[in-house]
């Protein structure tokens, strides 16, 4: 009897509303904005979601004739009673996915305790590993509540003219509180006994800032903007996590119903950032602009006890824009054309603090006597440098036919010397990781943007556009031969870098393969042989990305759709790896009775190959040859995908129609984002990395959640 | 204008004084306040011991227990260590554990050596816990960085590997040294030892019984054996009073484990902490194991010498009764569980929460090792005076009330029944399957003595070639037994130059090279 596939009929349609209301005004010469929204989002997961609620408040007024001052304040609260975990274990809800089995109903999984031992023993149904995804959807709870305070305070002074002066001091505070409750028997024996974990993160960053600006025209032609400014910046983050780890009553989460004595784990992060800066900005006859920066960093986290000699840094730019369409009489079909070039350097120091001191730690969250002690891990960095990039672009920027159809290009090339990264180290250094600038990577690439509107009448609007980037980088030198920057979680999977390969390379170990290419076959088995050595595997960083949107406006409609691809990646899926390893993936399907020959060759013993012919009756050893732990090859896969990210349909109500109704604005709309995915990639989206933008974070999806579409409805009154 | 130029100077005021201090308070700022800066000697030693017994009762289970027929998987798929078949990455969890470790045990060297720190104890402990870890390293892998390892912090980070006999030799220093630093019996912490409660002097014997294991070892070796031997004999027969070893049970080398079901608290059993109730539980008993100990009526598998009819070795019986697996059967055969380790779940006596499983070296071992060189000559005997104390000692420390020391009537009893006397007929050694020698007589019972102890079981197999396990139809590898693990993949990438080096000089980086004690 087959039942629904356990993923669909796990997981239900969540549902999510926004609500939001502004109001502006001005009252005895104050300019005042008051907003406030909710949000609820009940998520796929059953018991699962949060509620967000903003209140914000903007005032601006003129003291005297020269003064402005101007208020912000927000208050935000976020709270959720359940947040999924994801990742590769017990406790995590994906990790039972890899493990369900395909044709079993999803609602045996409800009653999930053993029959009398409710809150003390899990039952397992049809397997000896993880509990059943309503368990941990139900009793595995990760709550939050997060108060946020936003306040800035900015005045504006004309001293003259053409001389202002602006200072400004802003907070941002967050008081966070986490509770982790885990029932007894919980994550096989990690939690015999259950665990509660109260953690109480307080975090602020407060800023303060002056700038003052100069501006003037000089004579007929030149016009000059020259800024000098500096800011400060603190940042603070503290955390206190109280676990009571063994509950002595089951299911009764509080500290004082504790086991064990409490075990305290602190957390802290502190940084500053100090800067000046300057700007002069030289424009001739509206057609030739000249723009000149110099910024000069003082980052604490590269201070160390000692010394903090080198925690500045300096970086300059230039650019120069000329705009041919004014200086000569072009085409009437040019209406505007620009030339850019630009050579711009920007530094950087990191917000990840204590990185340069070596230290002792306290030993499994101080439950030995005596105060024990771990050495670091971690090995520091006593000389780290701030890294610098040096990129130099050119760019075009041209319209057309009444900026009916306009075209942005840019070419840059450039070089990121001494990124801060953690590199892995082999174990027998005594070490985990060591803090390192890995030396240069010189970087090139394109980007071109184009829009145009095909057709345009009175009542009838249609427009296109289009991006297009691709990016290639290659590494130039390194702090050692080769460096280790992350590894997945099975069959050696690990991204490293190389003097003359690529930031984001994944290696890992591989198929045998016969001099052609072909899979090479166990000859009495007819399971694929595993490469006892590290085989390059492929780039997890994109070559290449495209957007595509289009819209058409007819009277008072409006329709839009966006799509968006990228070409050249790879990574590794875990998900599919086990589930295709442990026989719940439908690829495992051919065999399963009379067994498979796997496609390739086997090795004659005179060394040459044969076309396979080996039956392999053991199907479950065949797919984990193919698909399993021992290597990683079998389960990288493309991460190209073509997206239908959003679909926009709106009424806009006429003015007159609106104004009957005392309004000043009346739209409905509905909406629908990520649409339809069409890509090789075998999990649920080939967009896992959890850290978008940095392509040391990508590679490995390590039981990613099902990513979600989204359809609604909009209602914009505006008073 | 007068105003303008007030606030100009007011700037330039600012300015220059933020120039000051745009560094002022970095050092405090980027000092984490709650990493330590220095640590004392104590504090380092007990969370390294229990990780390295964490590492080492793991893998003894799923590891060393498979190869040594001790226990064996139900399981038809491939990567099954009971048939021989090791993957790659089996080699990465001990590596690691191991090295990380060893950090902490040789910064106590350091840290003990220092002029406001010094204490001859702790420096001595720290050679000793150092040998103890670096020797399961190079037993396992063959030759490993050592000279150069845990040199991170000196930024070595691509550490050469060193040869095995070097690290022997060294080791064999360290261990002479540490045995002078122990005679003075500097006090240390007591409640920062989690072995010994303080006794230094359990220490030197716990040093020089390690000091006897790794002579044995390699006293095979052409190359050595003359010094070993010698040594050997100085230690046992020459020099006792300069040399102590374990004696008995109370000198045994081990930390114990708080005995409850919490897989969270200070001294939770690393077999709750480490490894699911359903895992421990589905573990069958392999015949091998079980089936001598059943012959014999041994105390430590008779159900009424243990709690509530479980014997001491926390097993429940199969659908067959007291059998257990054969070892290497064939994928597809259809083998069922039958006798099996009780795990937490079922409140029964169980391994899984007991708290003597975290064994470092014991005294069964010593006296067996003084069996041995006892049979071959290297010391004088009589052999079964060492042969019968290990055994008691063995039985000893599981029951310590049943048998306290060979002369006991239990004791006389359970060997006369089992036919264990000693026979000084058999020849020294034979290594035919099923014969009968006395090497075969002492490691089988040395093999049931270090039961749940690291890897010693299969050292001493590969050592000696003892006890004589049947091969199943099952074993791939050519039925050869492993004899070592191979290098981490990742060592590949994150330490090149060293890794061809050493295959260059060991040989073939896989589970089949030998180790230098191995080779002929």
């Amino acid at each position: 009897m087959a039942y629904e596939d356990p993923v669909d009929a796990f997981f239900t349609t969540g549902f999510e509303s926004s609500n939001s209301l502004s109001l502006d005004g001005t009252y005895k010469g104050v300019g005042l904005r008051l907003s406030a929204s909710h949000g609820n989002n009940e998520w796929i997961v059953p018991n699962t979601g949060l509620e967000r609620t903003t209140v914000a408040l903007n005032a601006n007024t003129t003291i005297a004739k020269k003064l402005t001052i101007n208020f912000k304040g927000q208050y935000s609260n976020r709270h959720s009673d359940n947040l999924p975990a994801t990742g590769y274990g017990n406790q995590s809800l994906m990790y039972w996915f890899m493990f369900a089995q395909p044709n079993v109903n999803v609602d045996w999984y409800r009653d999930y305790w053993a029959p009398g031992r409710e809150l003390l023993q899990f039952q397992n149904i049809t397997t000896t590993n993880p509990e059943s995804p309503y368990a941990i959807s139900e009793q595995y709870l990760n709550g939050q509540r997060r108060n946020g305070f936003l306040g800035s305070l900015s005045a504006n002074y004309k001293i003259t003219s053409d001389l202002s002066l602006m200072v400004r001091a802003s907070g941002d505070l967050n008081n966070d509180v986490r509770e982790t409750k885990r029932p007894w028997d919980a994550s096989g024996n990690k939690f015999a006994q259950g665990s509660f974990r109260l953690a109480n993160i307080r975090s602020y960053e407060i800023s303060a800032d002056f700038m003052l600006r100069y501006n003037k025209k000089i004579g007929k032609d030149f016009q000059v903007t020259a800024t000098v400014g500096g800011s400060q910046l603190r940042n603070s983050y503290n955390r206190l996590e109280t676990r009571a780890d063994g509950l002595i009553i089951p299911g009764v989460y509080d500290l004082n119903n504790n086991r064990s004595p409490l075990v305290y784990a602190p957390d802290t992060a502190r940084y500053r950032i100090n800067s000046f800066y300057g700007t002069g900005s030289l424009a001739y006859k509206n057609y030739l602009y000249l723009d000149i920066t110099a910024r000069q960093d003082w980052n604490s986290t590269l201070a160390t006890i000692t010394r903090t000699d080198n925690v500045g840094f300096f970086y300059p730019s230039a650019s120069l824009a000329f705009i041919a369409s004014d200086f000569w009489k072009l085409p009437a079909s040019i209406s505007y054309a620009k030339l850019r070039g630009s050579i711009a350097q920007v530094g950087s120091g990191s917000t990840t603090p204590f990185r340069t001191e070596y230290t002792y730690l306290s030993a499994a969250d101080g439950i030995y006597p005596d105060g024990a002690l771990n050495n670091t891990r971690i090995l520091p960095n006593p000389n780290l440098k701030p890294l610098i990039t040096t990129t130099v672009e050119l760019g075009l920027d041209l319209r057309l036919f009444k900026n009916r159809l306009n075209f942005d290009l840019a070419v840059y090339s450039g070089n990121t010397k001494n990124q801060i990264l953690n590199r892995i180290v082999d174990k027998s250094t005594g070490y985990n990781v060591q803090v390192v600038n890995i030396g240069r990577v010189d970087n090139k690439g394109i980007e071109l943007a184009v829009n145009g509107t095909p057709v345009q009448t009175k009542n009838f609007k249609w427009t296109l556009n289009g991006t297009f980037t691709a990016n290639r980088n290659k590494i130039k030198e390194l702090a050692d031969s080769s460096l280790v920057l992350r590894t997945g979680a099975l069959g050696s999977g690990q991204v490293v870098a190389n003097v003359g390969g690529s930031m984001g390379d994944i290696f890992g170990r591989g198929y045998l393969r016969a001099p052609d290419g072909q899979i090479v076959y166990n000859p009495s088995t007819g399971v694929a042989l595993e490469n006892p050595d590290l085989i390059y595997l492929g780039n997890t960083t994109p070559q290449f990305r495209f957007s595509f949107g289009t819209g058409v406006t007819y009277k008072q409609f409006s329709l839009s759709a966006l799509f968006d691809a990228q070409l050249g990646a790879v990574g590794h899926s875990l998900t599919f790896s086990r589930m295709a390893s442990l026989g719940k993936h439908a690829i495992t399907v051919p065999g399963r009775y009379n067994g498979v020959i796997g496609d390739g060759v086997l090795q004659n013993a005179d060394g040459t190959y044969r076309k396979n012919d080996v039956i392999a009756t053991d199907i479950a050893a065949y797919y984990e040859s193919l698909y399993g732990s021992g290597q990683a090859e079998g389960s990288i896969f493309k991460t190209d995908y073509l997206k239908f990210r959003e679909a926009n349909l709106t009424y806009t109500f006429a003015n007159k129609f609106t104004k009957k109704l005392g309004l000043n604005k009346l739209s409905l709309g509905v909406y629908g984002r990520n649409l339809f995915i069409w890509s090789e990639w075998p999990a649920f989206d080939p967009e896992f990395g959890t850290l978008a933008g940095s392509d040391i974070v990508q590679g490995f999806e390590v039981g990613q959640l099902p990513s979600t579409r989204t359809y609604g409805a909009r209602l914009v009154v505006g008073l | 204008m007068k105003n303008n130029k007030n606030i100009i100077y007011l700037l330039l005021t600012i300015l220059s004084l933020s120039t000051v201090s745009c560094t002022k308070d970095f050092t405090e700022v980027n000092t984490d306040p709650i990493g330590r800066r220095t640590a004392e000697a104590h504090q380092l030693l007990t969370p390294a011991l229990v990780n390295v017994l964490n590492a080492n009762m793991v893998r003894n289970w799923n590891f060393n227990n498979q190869l040594m027929q001790v226990t064996v998987e139900i399981n038809d798929s491939e990567g099954r260590v009971f048939r021989y078949d090791v993957r790659r990455n089996q080699a990465d969890y001990t590596w690691n554990n191991w090295y990380t470790n060893l950090t902490d045990l040789r910064d106590i060297y350091t840290i003990a050596s220092q002029p406001g720190s010094l204490n001859k104890s702790y420096q001595a402990i720290s050679l000793i816990t150092q040998s103890w870890v670096y020797s399961l390293l190079t037993d396992t892998y063959g030759d490993v960085p050592y000279s150069d390892a845990n040199s991170g912090k000196a930024d070595i980070m691509e550490p050469a590997f060193d040869k095995q006999r070097a690290i022997y030799e060294d080791m064999f220093l360290k261990l002479e040294q540490a045995n002078q630093l122990l005679k003075e019996g500097t006090a240390i912490v007591p409640t920062s030892d989690p072995v010994f409660k303080g006794d230094v002097s359990k220490w030197r014997r716990f040093g020089n019984s390690l000091y006897l294991r790794l002579l044995l070892r390699v006293a095979g070796k052409a190359e050595v054996s003359a010094t070993t031997i010698a040594k050997i004999k100085q230690m046992v027969d020459t020099a006792p009073a300069e040399y102590p070893v374990m004696e008995n049970n109370s000198h045994t080398a081990k930390i114990l484990w708080n005995g409850t079901n919490s897989s969270t608290a200070v001294f939770s059993s690393p077999f709750m902490v480490n490894i699911r109730a359903v895992d421990f539980r589905n573990m069958p008993v392999c015949d091998f194991f079980l089936g001598k100990l059943v012959n014999w009526d041994d105390p430590r598998v008779d159900p009424a010498l243990g709690t509530a009819s479980v014997p001491r070795f926390g097993l429940d019986r199969g659908p067959d009764g007291w059998v257990g697996v054969s070892s290497g059967y064939s994928p597809g055969s259809g083998v069922v569980q039958q006798t099996h380790f009780n795990s937490d779940t079922e409140n029964k006596l169980t391994l899984q929460t007991d708290v003597n499983t975290g064994i470092i070296m014991n005294s069964a071992e010593v006296a067996f090792i003084k069996a041995e060189a006892a049979a071959k000559g290297w010391i004088s005997g009589p052999v079964q005076n060492y042969y019968y104390k290990g055994m008691a000692d063995a039985i000893n420390y599981w029951m310590p009330t049943y048998i306290t020391n060979p002369t006991d009537a239990n004791f006389q009893n359970y060997i006369n029944t089992a036919g264990l006397t000693w026979d000084a007929t058999l020849p020294l050694d034979a290594t035919a399957f099923g014969s009968k020698s006395q090497m075969e007589s002492i490691l089988v019972q040395k093999y049931y003595a270090m039961f749940l102890v690291d890897f010693q079981q299969w050292f001493e197999y590969r050592r000696t070639g003892h006890p004589i396990l049947p091969k199943g139809p099952g074993l791939v590898n050519g039925g050869r037994m492993p004899t070592r693990l191979n290098y981490p993949l990742i060592t590949q990438s994150t330490n090149p130059t060293s890794y061809r080096n050493a295959v260059a000089a060991q040989g073939a980086d896989d589970i089949n090279t030998l180790v230098w004690w191995q080779r002929p």
